[in-house]
Parts: C-alpha cells; sequence; structure tokens
C-alpha cells in the first residue's frame, strides 16, 4: 500500500537562498508526523512544497502514489489542507465565517444541496465547540483560540486525506493550547488523517506525534517514532534541542 | 490576593503598594490592585497569559507606560538602579545604529560622560563645531577623555563575557545582521552597563530558539550571582519561570491569584487556575 | 471638553453625508422645487439682489432665476463627476490588483504605463482634447478616462501585494479556487474601503476640474446651466452683483468640503 505522502530528494530555494537540501520524508494515513527544528531549519518550506506553495528546484512530491507536477488540479488540493500560526491571518477579515465553509463546500462538493451543506456546517461548527452563532459573525470579533479552531474547521470541511498543522498552537495562551491538541488527536481519530505537524515545542510533539523528523540548517538530520527519539535520540542535534527543554523543578 | 512575604518595605530595591492600571478609554481596570516586593538579589516570576496584565504592570514599576493607560498607586519603593530586556530583540535595538555604538552611548550616558563629543558625531555636529571656532582639527579627531577610555576596557571585557563576536569591535554592526540571540546579550549588555539593582526581564526568550533560550536564561542566572542584582521575570512559561526564579506569582485578569515560593507553588498549588498551568505543561519523558 | 471633541472627530462622516444628502436631494428634486425654469429669460426683471423680489437667490443679466439655475447646474455638474468616476475606479482597481497580485512581469509593465501615464498633465490634456473633439462634456470623459485610473491602480497595488502573503490568501489557493476568484472575492472587499476613501477626495478635485473648464468655456457649455460658466458669465459684474460669481462658487466649496468630511470620516472609521 503506498504512502499517503512522499517527498523524496526535495531541493528548494527561495528568494535566491538554498532553503531545503536533500530533504525525503513519508508520511501514512492515520499518522501524525512531528516535524521539530530551530528558525532557518526549513520546517515552513517543508510544508509549502508538501501544499504546493512553493514549487522545489528538484525532487518529487507523490501523493497516494502519484506524483504531483505542476499546477494541481481542484480535486488534489481538496485533499491537501493547511493550518497556519498565526490566528490574526487565517481568516478574511471580510467575509463571515459562514461564507468562509459554505463557499469552500460548496466548491468542492457540487452535488450537495444547500440545505445539506449549511447543515454540516452547523454539526462542524458544534464538534469546535464555536458558539452557535458563529456563522452569522466576522473573524474580528472571535478570540484566538476560537480563529484558530475557525481554521481547523474550514481546514476540514472540505474533507481532506492529509492535514498540514503550522505551530497552530504556538501563539494561544497555554489553557487553549491543551484544548485544541486534544481536538486534533480526537478528529485525526475521526477521519483518519494523516497530519504533518510542525512545532518548536519538544513538549507538544510528545503529547501528540507518533513519530518525529528533525530539520536543522535545510536538511533532515533524524527521523524516528517519537518513544525511541525522545528516550535515545540518535544524534547530537536532537540530543542538543531534548537538552534545552525547560523543565518545571518541582 | 496572597499577602507580601515578609520584611518592611525598607530592606526592597523595588516595591509598590496597591498597583492598578487603567485604560484611558473607559477608565476600565486592567490591573486590579497588586503588591510587589523585590528583596536584595531575589528572583520573581510573574506569570501570566495573554491578558493578565503581566508586562504592564513590569513596565509600571520602571515607568515605561504606555500610550492610552494610566496607572495609581499607594506607596512605591523606587530605585534608579533598575535595567529591563525585552522580548523582541532584535526590535529593542535602534535599527539606524550599529551596536557597539549604541552601547557605548548606553555606558557613556550612564557614568555621566555624555555630551555632544561623546555622542553621534553627525555632520552638522561637526559643522556646529567648526562654525563655534573649534578649528577642523578638533571637530574631526581628538584625543579620547577618560571615561571613553573606561568606556572602551569595560566594552571589551563584557563582550568577551556574554561571547559576543570580538569582530565587533573592529567593524560594528547594525541589529538586522545579527542573530535574535546575539541581539538580546547586547540587550543585556545594555542593562549592565546601567549597574542595576534589579533587573526586569519582559519574556526575554520568548522569541528565541529553543537551544537559544536555554543558553540565555543560563546566562542570566550566571550573571546574576556575579553582580547580585534582583530579577522581576516576566513570562507564560511556567517552566522557564521555575528554572529562573525563587518565588512566582501567578496573574490572571489583572490580580494575583497566587504567589509563593516557586518548589511549593509547582508541587501544591492552591489556586485551581495555577492548577490549570501546572497541568497544561506538556513534559518530554525522561531520558535513558 | 475632551468628549465633546471626540463625539465631533466622529461625526465627520455624518456631517458630512449630511450636507452632501441635502445637495443631491435638492438637486433631484429641483424640477419640483423651482418655480422658474433656468434658462428661460425675464428681461424685466434682471439682476434682482437675493431676497429682493419673488427669486429667493435673485436673477443674473438675463433675468434667470439664480436658485433654479444653481440647482439644475448641481444636476449636470455632479452627474458628470459621479459618471466620470465609474469607469476609471473600476479599472484603477482593477489594474492595481494585477500588478500587486502577479507581481513579476505584470507588474513591470503596469508600473511602466502607469509611471508614463502619470506625466500627462490632467488640464493640458483636457483642452488638447477638446481642440480635437471640440468642447463639451466628452472632451472630460475622455480625458478622465485616460488619466483618471492612475490614483486607483495606486493605491489598489500595494495593498495587494502585502495581502498577497498573508495566510488567508495563501487558504484560497490551497482550497483550490483560481486567481481571478482570489482576487475578486478575497482581495477586493479589502482594497475597496481604501479605495473609497481616494474616491471621495478625487472627485471633489474631478468637481473643480469640471468647473474650471466651464469657467474656461471648454467644459460644459451653454445652454447647459453650469456652475463654471456662471461664474464666469458673474465675472464682469463681481462689483456690482457679485453674488453672481460668489453663489456658484459657494456651491463648489460647499460640495467639496462635504465630501471631504465623508472621505475623513470614512478614513477614520476604517482605520
Amino acid at each position: 500500500m503506498s504512502k499517503l505522502l512522499e517527498l523524496k530528494n526535495i531541493y528548494a530555494s527561495y528568494a535566491g537562498a538554498k532553503v531545503l537540501e536533500d530533504v525525503s520524508i513519508a508520511i501514512e494515513n492515520n499518522e501524525i508526523l512531528g516535524l521539530v527544528g530551530e528558525s532557518g531549519s526549513g520546517k515552513s518550506t517543508t510544508a509549502k512544497v508538501v501544499t504546493g506553495l512553493l514549487k522545489p528546484d528538484s525532487g518529487s512530491v507523490v501523493f497516494n502514489g502519484r506524483e504531483l507536477k505542476g499546477k494541481r488540479d481542484k480535486d488534489i488540493c481538496r485533499r491537501i489542507q493547511m493550518v497556519f500560526q498565526n490566528p490574526e491571518g487565517s481568516l478574511n477579515p471580510k467575509h463571515k465565517i459562514g461564507e468562509i465553509l459554505y463557499d469552500a463546500m460548496h466548491f468542492h462538493f457540487r452535488d450537495m444541496s444547500r440545505d445539506e451543506i449549511e447543515s454540516k456546517c452547523l454539526s462542524l461548527i458544534k464538534r469546535m465547540e464555536l458558539p452557535q452563532d458563529t456563522l452569522s459573525r466576522y473573524p474580528k470579533s472571535f478570540s484566538g483560540g476560537q480563529k484558530q479552531r475557525i481554521a481547523l474547521a474550514r481546514a476540514l470541511c472540505v474533507e481532506p486525506e492529509l492535514l498540514i498543522a503550522d505551530e497552530p498552537t504556538s501563539s494561544l495562551d497555554v489553557s487553549v493550547q491543551l484544548n485544541m491538541l486534544e481536538l486534533i488527536k480526537e478528529l485525526k481519530e475521526e477521519r483518519g488523517l494523516g497530519i504533518l505537524f510542525i512545532s518548536h515545542d519538544l513538549g507538544v510533539i510528545n503529547y501528540l506525534c507518533d513519530n518525529v523528523a528533525v530539520m536543522k540548517k535545510g536538511r533532515l538530520v533524524e527521523m524516528q517514532s517519537k518513544e525511541r527519539f525522545f528516550r535515545h535520540p540518535e544524534t547530537d542535534y536532537g540530543k542538543e534541542l531534548l537538552d534545552s527543554v525547560a523543565e518545571m523543578k518541582k | 490576593m496572597a499577602a507580601v512575604s515578609g520584611g518592611t518595605m525598607t530592606d526592597s530595591v523595588l516595591a509598590i503598594k496597591n498597583l492598578k492600571i487603567f485604560s484611558n478609554e473607559n477608565d476600565a481596570v486592567i490591573v486590579d490592585g497588586i503588591d510587589i516586593d523585590i528583596k536584595n538579589g531575589e528572583s520573581l516570576g510573574i506569570v501570566g497569559e495573554s491578558g493578565s496584565g503581566k508586562t504592564l504592570t513590569l513596565r509600571s514599576l520602571i515607568g515605561l507606560i504606555p500610550e492610552g493607560v494610566h496607572i495609581s498607586f499607594d506607596d512605591k519603593t523606587d530605585n534608579d538602579k533598575i535595567a529591563m530586556i525585552f522580548q523582541n530583540p532584535v526590535k529593542a535595538l535602534d535599527p539606524l545604529y550599529p551596536v557597539v555604538k549604541q552601547l557605548r552611548e548606553v555606558y557613556l550616558a550612564h557614568h555621566g560622560a555624555l555630551d555632544a563629543h561623546a555622542g553621534r558625531k553627525s555632520i552638522g555636529d561637526r559643522f556646529m563645531r567648526l562654525l563655534a571656532g573649534e578649528g577642523a582639527k578638533n571637530a574631526v579627531g581628538r584625543k579620547k577623555s577618560g571615561k571613553e577610555a573606561e568606556c572602551d576596557k569595560w566594552i571589551k571585557s563584557i563582550m568577551q563575557r556574554l561571547s559576543l563576536p570580538e569582530g565587533l569591535l573592529e567593524e560594528d554592526r547594525y541589529p538586522r545582521s545579527l542573530s535574535g540571540g546575539q541581539c538580546q546579550r547586547i540587550g543585556i549588555a545594555m542593562a549592565l552597563a546601567c549597574e542595576p539593582e534589579v533587573l526586569l526581564c519582559d519574556e526575554p526568550t520568548t522569541a528565541l530558539d529553543v537551544t537559544v533560550q536555554k543558553q540565555t536564561v543560563e546566562l542570566i542566572k550566571e550573571l546574576q550571582s556575579e553582580y547580585g542584582f534582583a530579577i522581576v521575570f516576566v513570562t507564560h512559561n511556567l517552566a522557564v519561570a521555575s528554572e529562573m526564579c525563587d518565588r512566582i506569582m501567578v496573574l490572571k485578569n489583572g490580580r494575583i491569584v497566587e504567589e509563593g515560593k516557586t518548589s511549593e507553588l509547582l508541587k501544591d498549588p492552591k489556586d485551581s487556575y495555577t492548577k490549570m498551568l501546572v497541568d497544561s505543561v506538556l513534559t518530554v519523558p525522561e531520558r535513558n | 471638553m475632551k468628549k465633546l471633541l471626540k463625539k465631533l472627530r466622529h461625526s465627520t462622516l455624518y456631517i458630512g453625508l449630511i450636507m452632501l444628502l441635502l445637495l443631491v436631494i435638492a438637486a433631484i428634486a429641483a424640477p419640483y422645487i423651482c418655480s422658474y425654469d433656468p434658462i428661460s429669460q425675464d428681461l424685466y426683471a434682471t439682476l434682482k439682489a437675493p431676497g429682493t423680489s419673488e427669486h429667493i437667490l435673485g436673477t443674473d443679466q438675463l433675468g434667470r432665476d439664480m436658485l433654479s439655475r444653481l440647482l439644475y447646474a448641481a444636476r449636470t455638474d455632479l452627474a458628470v463627476m459621479v459618471l466620470a468616476e465609474i469607469v476609471p475606479f473600476i479599472s484603477g482597481i482593477f489594474i492595481g490588483m494585477l500588478s500587486g497580485y502577479f507581481g513579476g512581469r505584470t507588474e513591470w509593465i503596469i508600473s511602466l504605463v502607469t509611471d508614463t501615464f502619470i506625466a500627462f498633465p490632467y488640464y493640458l490634456l483636457v483642452i488638447v482634447v477638446a481642440f480635437m473633439t471640440g468642447a463639451g462634456i466628452h472632451g472630460i470623459f475622455i480625458t478622465f478616462m485616460i488619466v483618471g485610473w492612475l490614483v486607483y491602480a495606486r493605491v489598489a497595488k500595494p495593498l495587494t501585494a502585502s495581502m498577497k502573503n498573508s495566510e488567508w490568501v495563501q487558504a484560497a489557493k490551497l482550497m483550490g479556487y483560481s486567481d481571478f476568484r482570489i482576487i475578486v472575492r478575497e482581495i477586493f472587499p479589502n482594497v475597496l474601503p481604501q479605495a473609497v476613501v481616494v474616491l471621495m477626495t478625487d472627485m471633489a478635485a474631478l468637481l473643480v476640474a469640471i468647473v474650471t473648464l466651464g469657467y474656461l468655456g471648454i467644459g460644459i457649455t451653454a445652454p447647459t446651466p453650469d456652475w463654471g460658466s456662471m461664474i464666469s458669465e458673474g465675472q464682469t459684474l463681481i462689483g456690482t452683483a457679485p453674488y453672481l460669481s460668489l453663489l456658484p462658487g459657494l456651491m463648489v466649496v460647499y460640495t467639496g468640503i462635504s465630501l471631504s468630511l465623508i472621505g475623513d470620516g470614512l478614513a477614520d472609521r476604517w482605520r
């Protein structure tokens, strides 16, 4: 059975500088792969290559056994969705939440009736634990945590197979973060999603992910199951990252 | 609200009683009566989420109150010797001047030797002095005053101590060409130039990479034992606060929810909010 | 006192809107309010000062009623001002958005065109067009269509360029929406408010241009009443019957102020 997503020997550059060097990653169905790295490691760029927002210089992106080349068609776009780091910029300030979700579903599911779409929107909002009147409101009336859940709803309303989460909880308060992570975990089980979860926070990675991939300066330096990585990191850099985690001295 | 830990206000290096902060717009209360008392050499951590008022409280201690807000308090033990380091280290430096120049300016200003000669030598400056009859030679190159020589010596030693690149002394660079960690160390150097008794830290590691965060926290702790200043460390990260501080104060919505010694607070949090914060810290498993 | 000033600042929009609305209603209702026809002459009732006869605002040297001339001129001038803006407004915003969104070669070509057209002096251009096609309203329309879009392109381009990299545009791309759809349905609603603010001041400037051309005799021509030609006709009698030129002039100032206040008010609101 082919993997959900594979990056094979990706080289990529941005604004003239080399950002990714020989990066190869694989994600299975129903797996949460954590991608860790510091600034300049190339983790966000990797996300851009997976989603097609950035074209690699060489190498291939393979989705469900099919290589993705050039401009992606509508259906492929639907199946790979993303949640971004900054909740303030994720939603178009001039569109109501209901419009955002309805437009997306109507665009992809042509034979769904208006009523069907509306009821799906409502149940999605409820699942995300958002207030009842969410659909008729504008983004600016929501908190950061709520905006992120709306962004998650948008990503999931078109029933993707692969979700890329680029530091979705980094800008959120601690009390809200745990809630969001639990939600992501549950949704992954419910929908059988594959998730590429990018974060600099190893505590979050430990909580959520099945496997861990470590990036440094545009290269993939280590890739292991979570248990093995945290107990026995292979590389010096992996060890350095684990050593830097602030521990609660009780 | 917890009581202030023992001792009178007089052996504090910095203290404020019943600090209240209001928004100018509708007199809304942002911070509702906080007491802070910092003793010589201690480290106080102020922990809270967004909207807790922790940053505004810190700024009130040093008088850096932003626009749109006003404060009131009952009593204040002031201190001239306070310095502060900020959350975004690159933005905390003047983008138009190279870093060593800025550091020099802070040192000389603190030691009272800052005047037209020691400050920025702009073309306008030189022209004015030419007109004043100083002669071209004087306006362009002079022998350095005593204080300036001291300054140079101090800068050299502090840059070594803080592991800043020696090359900066020969070829000064702008903040934007340094890393976040390096800019933060320049910020720390500027703070040390003021010979502070209290160092205020406004989430100084949040914007830094994980490995750099650890180095910075360790550096601040080392400097504290070398120089003996007190620290007030504001953060949303309970784990970082626990590494840094002996006492922690938890803020929520402008009020102190719980306050006490770090080890006690973390082992046995009394307030449910504190407990929630402690439980929300995601840990990393033990290593082999 | 502070609160009073604050209230005043917040009401610029409403004051401007009310002012403009009054004028527009008066202009539309002109045929019903005015008891006289704007072009019929009454040589027995020439140069009656305002408030001295049945003509509320007096008559001009040909006995034509000032009130109806002013209001009918408002109809013409305001209509031309609004209609002339339509095409440049829409096309300018669109061109600016294309330039900002695609960048690269598209931006380069459009910038070249913009920089060239900016060099064209508006009034000179109108005079040339007027000489080529004869005086009249069409000269204004043609000229404004050639250069009027520039301001809007200049506003739309940087706005679009800054929005291009925001996460909600990236999310739209990920959703599979076409570039055209993103520009029109995602970006345009965010550009529109700023463009409307510019529109207000641009219309005020255009009105002054229309009136100036009427004054020079190469814009709106007789017998259509127009504030500009009214000012020019009243010029020779400025000593004895100043109201002939003053009243139309005041109308221009009034309209300009109301548009300015609306523009300011909107800008404040949408900040």
